[in-house]
């Protein structure tokens, strides 16, 4: 207590929380600096531990072999193309699907739809964030895949198709949820000016707030697409898994995620594991990648976009 | 519509109304008839209904949850005086020609011009170079343009409080109101730039029919041609321009007030 009152005289003289020495002001911050340190250094093993072991790959110069479309490990080949194209048609197809769909959830709460339903869209909406993913996987094998071969008479059913539609439905919550949030930020303030200058709401919510939320907007977008290529279970149990490029939605796909699962659990070879660290360094930078995208326009966003 | 008693000149009349949030009486039992005659200024302590009672002119009140209101509001609208809440009055033509602009300057979260832009574009249907026409006549009216002439694609949050606060008069000003009504214009800024923003409504009030809520005697003296007491949601004192020039009046409603 005593040291966390010294940590505020540091606030109120250097304008700001530590001392340029970075000194420990109390006893908290130890723990929190270890832990924070840990995540970090976890971070990096993990790296470390990928780009180890898919090095071979890259400095015999056997990158070709790595992004070729066949992966035929008993001959000797672990190209993993399909599993590349596989997780982003999945994953932007999903987006495709799901981002619209989000967007309209919410201007329907916030606004375009009668008031008496938003909240419970809203409550369904956060409901859904709570169900465990093999539950949509589950239901899928049982319910959309069947009806998918019937209706379209082509092949087993599982396929980009049952994958993409199950898949929407999971990152649903996340893009409506971020989206919501933001216009929960922004509508407050804005509806009442809109509304003294006999703006409409509809008006208001499109042309006024919508541009106001740009950063949510895209943060949605953003870990949608994040959610999608990370999410392993759905691929792997509706997707089909067959390792080749897909002719049509009605194909067969694997996703990396589901690659990379699928090989652990049945296979050990070790040529076939440096193959598959590429894979795991894809998405790792892909995740990191995203991250840091975030962080920018986050940074960007915020000085001038929370102005009220 | 019925027949007012009044010939031509009331432009607004306020007949028993009581407005109420969540069953808590705020106004109560107000009566008021306004004619021309300068700009009208409400003055009261904080809580006495004085931001409702403007919000009751632009039903803006009805936006908030729990509100309830009895009673009758008539204003000057196409020249005649018309019942504000009779289904025949769209609500958000009635906001256009009854502006408002807040105790604290609301600009949109985008640059100078859009700010004035964007109403013009989403309630009227000028083509651009009307628009654009539209709102250096605005900026001018609130000597504003000057200012902002060579940085009108810069944000509006960069501007001062004095000069947020005539961008949103001028943006209330583009719509072409009859009334204008102005809840505390001055509440945010310094001395300097109030005294600007009292010379500027002084200039104002030959164009628009202007209520105005002030939470200073000084102020209220200076711009007002009347003076509407308010206190526990009920009006206490009327002052004309008589009543605002006796030397004692003042000091005594001073005493009553605060
Ligand atoms: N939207 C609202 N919901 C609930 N209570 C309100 C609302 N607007 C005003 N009030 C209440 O009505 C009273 C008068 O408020 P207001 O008109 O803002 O007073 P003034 O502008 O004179 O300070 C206050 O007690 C306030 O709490
Ligand atoms: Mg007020």
């Amino acid at each position: 207590m005593l040291n966390r009152n010294s940590g505020k005289r540091d606030f109120t003289a250097g304008g700001r929380l530590t001392s340029p020495a970075g000194r420990i002001h109390f006893p908290g911050e130890l723990l929190l600096r270890s832990a924070a340190l840990f995540s970090a250094l976890i971070i990096f093993a993990l790296f470390g531990f990928l780009a180890y072991f898919s090095l071979p790959l890259f400095i015999e110069g056997r990158l070709g072999e790595l992004f070729s479309l066949h992966w035929r490990p008993f001959q000797g080949q672990f190209g993993i193309l399909p599993m590349i194209v596989g997780t982003l048609l999945l994953a932007l197809s999903a987006l495709a699907l799901a981002y619209p769909l989000g967007l309209g959830i919410c201007l329907f709460i916030h606004g375009l739809g009668p008031a008496l339903l938003a909240r419970p869209l809203l409550l369904l909406v956060q409901g859904m964030t709570g169900i465990p993913t093999v539950v949509y996987g589950f239901v899928s094998v049982f319910l959309l895949v069947p009806l998918l071969r019937n209706l379209f008479a082509h092949g087993s059913g599982f396929s980009l198709l049952a994958a993409l539609l199950t898949l929407a439905l999971l990152i649903l919550p996340t893009i409506v949820l971020l989206i919501h949030s933001q216009l929960g930020q922004v509508v407050p303030a804005l509806r009442l000016t809109a509304t003294a200058l006999g703006i409409a709401r509809e008006r208001e919510l499109l042309y006024i707030s919508l541009p106001a939320s740009s950063y949510g907007l895209l943060a949605a977008a953003i870990l949608g697409f994040g959610r999608a290529v990370g999410d392993t279970l759905i691929a792997l149990m509706v997707a089909g898994n067959a390792a080749r490029i897909p002719d049509s939605a009605f194909d067969s796909i694997r996703t990396l995620t589901a690659h990379i699962a699928l090989v652990v659990s049945t296979d050990s070879q070790s040529t076939t594991y440096q193959s598959l660290f590429a894979g795991g360094l894809i998405l790792f930078l892909t995740t990191a990648a995203i991250n840091l995208l975030l962080h920018r326009i986050k940074s960007r966003a915020c000085p001038s976009g929370d102005g009220s | 519509m019925e027949p007012t008693v009044t010939a031509d000149k009331p432009f607004c009349l306020i007949a028993d109304l009581h407005v109420a949030f969540h069953g808590r009486p705020v106004l109560k039992a107000i009566d008021l008839s306004l004619d021309s005659g300068g700009i009208t200024v409400l003055l009261g302590p904080s809580g006495s209904g004085k931001t409702t009672l403007l919000r009751a002119l632009n039903r803006l009140n009805e936006d908030f949850p729990g509100h309830l209101r009895s009673g009758r509001i008539q204003l000057r609208l196409a020249g005649e005086l018309q019942e504000i809440h009779q289904p025949e009055i769209s609500v958000t033509a009635l906001r256009r020609q009854v502006g408002m602009v807040f105790q604290t300057p609301n600009v949109l979260p985008t640059s100078i011009q859009r700010n004035l832009l964007l109403p013009l574009k989403l309630v009227t249907d000028l083509d651009r170079e009307e628009r654009e026409a539209r709102i250096e006549e605005v900026l001018r009216e609130v000597h504003l343009w000057s200012e902002v002439k060579e940085r009108l694609k810069e944000s509006a949050t960069i501007l001062s409080g004095g000069q947020q606060q005539r961008l949103c008069l001028a943006r209330t000003l583009a719509l072409k109101p009859h009334y204008l009504l102005l809840d505390e214009p001055t509440a945010s800024l310094d001395f300097k730039t109030s005294r600007a923003i009292e010379d500027l409504l002084l200039e104002l009030q030959e164009n628009y029919r202007i209520i105005a809520v002030s939470h200073s005697l000084r102020q209220a003296r200076k711009i007002a041609g009347r003076i509407i007491v308010m206190k526990d949601g009920e009006i206490v004192h009327q002052l004309d321009r008589e009543g605002i020039a006796c030397p004692e009046t003042l000091p005594q409603l001073l005493e009553e007030l605060f």
